[in-house]
């Protein structure tokens, strides 16, 4: 758990000192946040051993309601 | 500005250098050769209550060095260069990791020579034992392995031997030497793996046995129906039994002549094992087998120097091979009813509609079918001499 | 950015990586047994047909990439939202790739090394080479690319001895289906993912050459293809092929007195670093340019952070992961490599007639 946000925050803190020195627009930002927030959650969940039902299994679910796998 | 970013990018820099040197190390859990033990050969059999019995020969390699190098110096008691241990368990990898209750180190597998299954395993089924070997990552597939007969793998695992340090390289040596005499089927862990899997051939095993208190004999081979031991080949029988499916590679075939014997040297030959159908039904079992041979000894009064001797040793040669191609094959059809000869494979390959009914009678069926053997002979040379010594004349 | 160009060598030879990619561990026809040559083949020609499809869209819409093209032919609003689906699917692959990888080497290499290592250390090597630009990962493939075949060659020639040459008989025998089946699935994977390659192929320097690489690097890795799937057939036979989890591995395995097995990984690295290389360039460049943001280098950190998550959350286990690339994938990917670049196609050849000259507006 601790190594994840660590690595996490390592990333974060170089990718936005970057950000910053280039003088990026907003939306970067906003794109990275949202990316990093998403890959953050997922991970400290999948550390607490609570994995959340994964894409492939939604779109397994979608294919089995159209009816193209049985 | 610029000059303080490129400062910190030379730190960032060094940093990440040295992150990488914790990287260089290899792999996650790294073990010294002075962590493991090395193991050379391996024994599986069961208790009579029905759990796996594994052995394990492992080297010491410090023993080995002094062995070799410390060899008529004297003195001092000797390290044994390998030792021997035996463990139960309910499965394969349960004795292997129990094992180490009296064993120190952890068993490295990759460098196992042979595995030597024991009979009583071979009765109850050999299959589910070697699940292990094929899933582990560190098994060499290109392992010999034997069936000891009349002995338990621990008993031959145990012996020493002057000819070798190791005694598992020396039995994997020995049955490897069989490409000289093609008395013994080397087999390996693929082979047999492909055998079972196919379901189109009966594996047969080498067979291992003990000569005496310091030597193993690996002649013949063990002729597995369903998984099962159904019986052995003799020496002979196995010989026929390889050239029937090409692999004698060489191998000395005694001939009976007027005034004595001749040792027939094959240097090579080729074996093909094939099922001929008539109306979509097999009515023979087809073997042939093409040999090259030299004279390799006359042990008797006779003459050798024209092609019309040569003529008639082909002849006997021929009978010779033949007669040994059909003990083998009258032994797998009517005692063991196991088509180790893989004809089955043929039926598979050219007649798959035939094979889907048959597949689970093959082995009924193959021991009705009439075999006809074709054995070609050539005979090239005579070696040094041409004939024996002359007395009578 | 428009100043980025690839010679048409190293086009080849990326797309070559990247049809190898994962396939140098997991034999993609392995569903049909012994007549996967068959189904190589059909799905080889098939294959080459879609990729030439690729490039007939390329050309037709000179120096523009995927986002553009969709922008162009949907309309704005039907073309962003197609082009994010893209940018989803290119992440999702490059997971997939990068958990194949992860569960090869947890498998057979480095059995008790945690697979999130293994994988986050892989992609922080293809982050870089990613940030370092295409041209950079172009002439890697130069440099690495070749040696795919040349350890094919070593294994396959040191397997020489060990053959059974008749293996793979008989043919045909549960009929056709499972061949079209697998046929199908081989359209898809390896052939149909290489719809990455849109957001690439206006880098080539030149044009006129785009067709001949794409086809004749499509021929080659079916061939090369059929030729592996004859090697490991004859060494393993189809029961024990049918069992295993990683086949070529298994093979090299099978190598009698030297153990050259590490070659595999080799080989797994070089063609499954082009492609998720090639993935997280396509992703990344297609979200810049669907938010307008400049320099694509700002989001590969997160997307290869994103793609290194969902590789580990995406299937529980190894058998998991095979049995949902074999049953959803093939029908998953249609729409992202066959559906659209038809439409795309069609729309193509329509608008193309009355104004050959699309504006550029490539960054």
């Amino acid at each position: 758990m601790l190594i994840v946000l660590a690595v996490f925050a390592v990333l974060i803190i170089s990718d936005f000192l970057r950000f910053i020195r280039n003088k990026e627009p907003a939306k970067v930002f906003v794109i990275y946040t949202c990316l990093m927030a998403t890959s953050l959650s997922i991970s400290l969940l999948l550390a607490a051993g609570r994995r959340p039902s994964s894409p492939a299994q939604w779109i397994e679910a979608v294919f089995k309601m159209i009816g193209v796998l049985e | 500005m610029y000059g303080k970013i490129k400062k910190r990018s030379g730190i960032v820099r060094i940093a990440f250098l040295l992150m990488i040197l914790l990287l260089l190390t290899g792999c996650w859990n790294n073990r010294d050769l002075t962590e493991i033990n090395i193991v050379a050969g391996i024994g599986l059999d069961r208790t009579e209550d029905g759990k796996v019995l594994l052995t394990v020969q492992v080297v010491e390699p410090a023993a080995i060095q002094t062995v070799s190098s410390g060899k008529g110096k004297g003195g001092g008691a000797q390290p044994k260069p390998v030792f021997v241990e035996s463990f139960e368990g309910e499965t394969v990898f349960e004795a292997i990791r129990g094992i180490l209750s009296i064993v120190d180190k952890r068993l490295f597998f990759s460098t196992a020579q042979v595995l030597i299954l024991g009979e009583r395993l071979l009765q109850k089924g050999m299959v589910e034992v070697l699940d292990f070997f094929q899933r582990e990552n560190d098994i060499n597939y290109g392992m010999n392995i034997l069936v000891a007969k009349g002995v338990t793998p621990g008993e031959i695992l145990e012996i020493e031997n002057d000819m070798d340090s190791i005694p598992a390289v020396y039995i994997k040596e020995t049955a490897e030497n069989t490409v000289s005499r093609g008395t013994v089927k080397k087999t390996t862990l693929i082979d047999l793996i492909k055998d079972i899997d196919s379901g189109e051939r009966q594996p047969a095993i080498g067979q291992i046995t003990k000569a005496g208190d310091k030597e193993i004999r690996t002649e013949g081979v063990a002729v597995i129906k369903d998984e099962k031991l159904a019986g052995w080949l003799d020496p002979y029988e196995t010989r026929g039994y390889m050239f029937a499916i090409g692999e004698v590679k060489s191998a000395i075939v005694n001939i009976p002549v007027d005034k004595g014997k001749i040792a027939m040297e094959i240097i090579r030959s080729k074996g093909k094992a094939k099922v001929r159908f008539e109306n979509g039904e097999p009515s023979t079992l087809t073997i042939k087998v093409e040999v090259e041979a030299n004279v390799g000894a006359y042990e008797g009064r006779g003459r050798l120097d024209s092609q019309d001797d040569l003529s008639i040793l082909k002849e006997i040669l021929k009978n010779e091979i033949k007669k040994e191609i059909t003990q083998a094959l009258e032994k797998a059809q009517k005692e063991y009813s196991s088509d180790i000869f893989g004809f089955g494979s043929y039926v598979h390959k050219y007649h798959p509609e035939y094979w889907k009914k048959v597949k689970k009678d093959w082995n009924d069926i193959f021991s009705k079918l009439p075999a006809d053997i074709q054995v070609d002979v050539k005979v090239m040379r005579t070696g040094i001499i041409k004939s024996p010594v002359k007395k009578d004349e | 950015m428009g100043k980025v160009r690839i010679s048409s060598i190293q086009l080849f030879l990326l797309l070559s990586g990247f049809l190898f990619g994962s396939t140098v561990i997991l034999a993609p026809a392995k569903g049909a047994k012994n007549d996967a040559w068959l189904a190589i083949l059909i799905g080889g020609a098939c294959g080459v047909l879609l990729m030439g499809v690729y490039a007939a869209i390329a050309l037709l819409n000179p120096s523009k990439t995927l986002v553009d093209i969709l922008e162009e032919k949907l309309g704005k609003v039907a073309g962003t939202i197609v082009a994010i689906l893209y940018v989803w699917y290119f992440i999702h692959l490059a997971s997939l790739v990068f958990r194949d990888f992860g569960e090869f080497i947890c498998s057979v290499t480095f059995p008790e090394m945690p697979m999130v290592v293994v994988i986050g250390l892989f992609a922080a090597v293809l982050l870089y080479a990613v940030n370092s630009g295409i041209e950079v990962v172009g002439r890697l493939s130069e440099l690495l690319v070749p040696l795919i075949p040349v350890i094919m060659l070593i294994i396959s020639l040191s397997l020489f001895t060990v053959h059974d040459f008749t293996a793979f008989l008989p043919i045909l025998e549960n009929g056709i289906t499972p061949v079209l089946k697998t046929a199908l699935s081989f359209i898809t994977f390896p052939f149909g993912e290489t719809v990455a390659f849109l957001m690439l192929f206006p880098h080539l320097n030149q044009k006129e050459k785009l067709k001949n690489v794409v086809l004749i690097s499509a021929i080659v890795s079916t061939l090369m293809q059929v030729l592996i799937f004859f090697r490991d057939i004859s060494v393993l036979g189809s029961g024990l092929m049918d069992r295993a989890t990683f086949i070529p591995h298994l093979t090299s395995l099978i190598i009698p007195e030297f153990n050259i097995e590490p070659l595999v990984d080799i080989n797994l690295l070089i063609g499954g670093g082009i492609k998720i290389s090639v993935c997280l360039y396509a992703a990344s460049r297609a979200l810049c340019q669907i938010a307008g943001i400049n320099d694509y280098r700002n989001l590969t950190g997160a997307i290869s952070t994103f793609c290194v998550v969902l590789s580990i959350w995406v299937h529980e286990s190894v058998l998991d992961l095979f049995s949902w690339t074999e049953k959803v994938w093939s029908y998953y990917s249609l729409p992202f490599q066959v559906f659209v670049p038809l439409l795309l196609l069609l729309l193509s050849l329509k608008k193309s007639k009355p104004s050959n000259a699309g504006t550029a507006n490539e960054k």
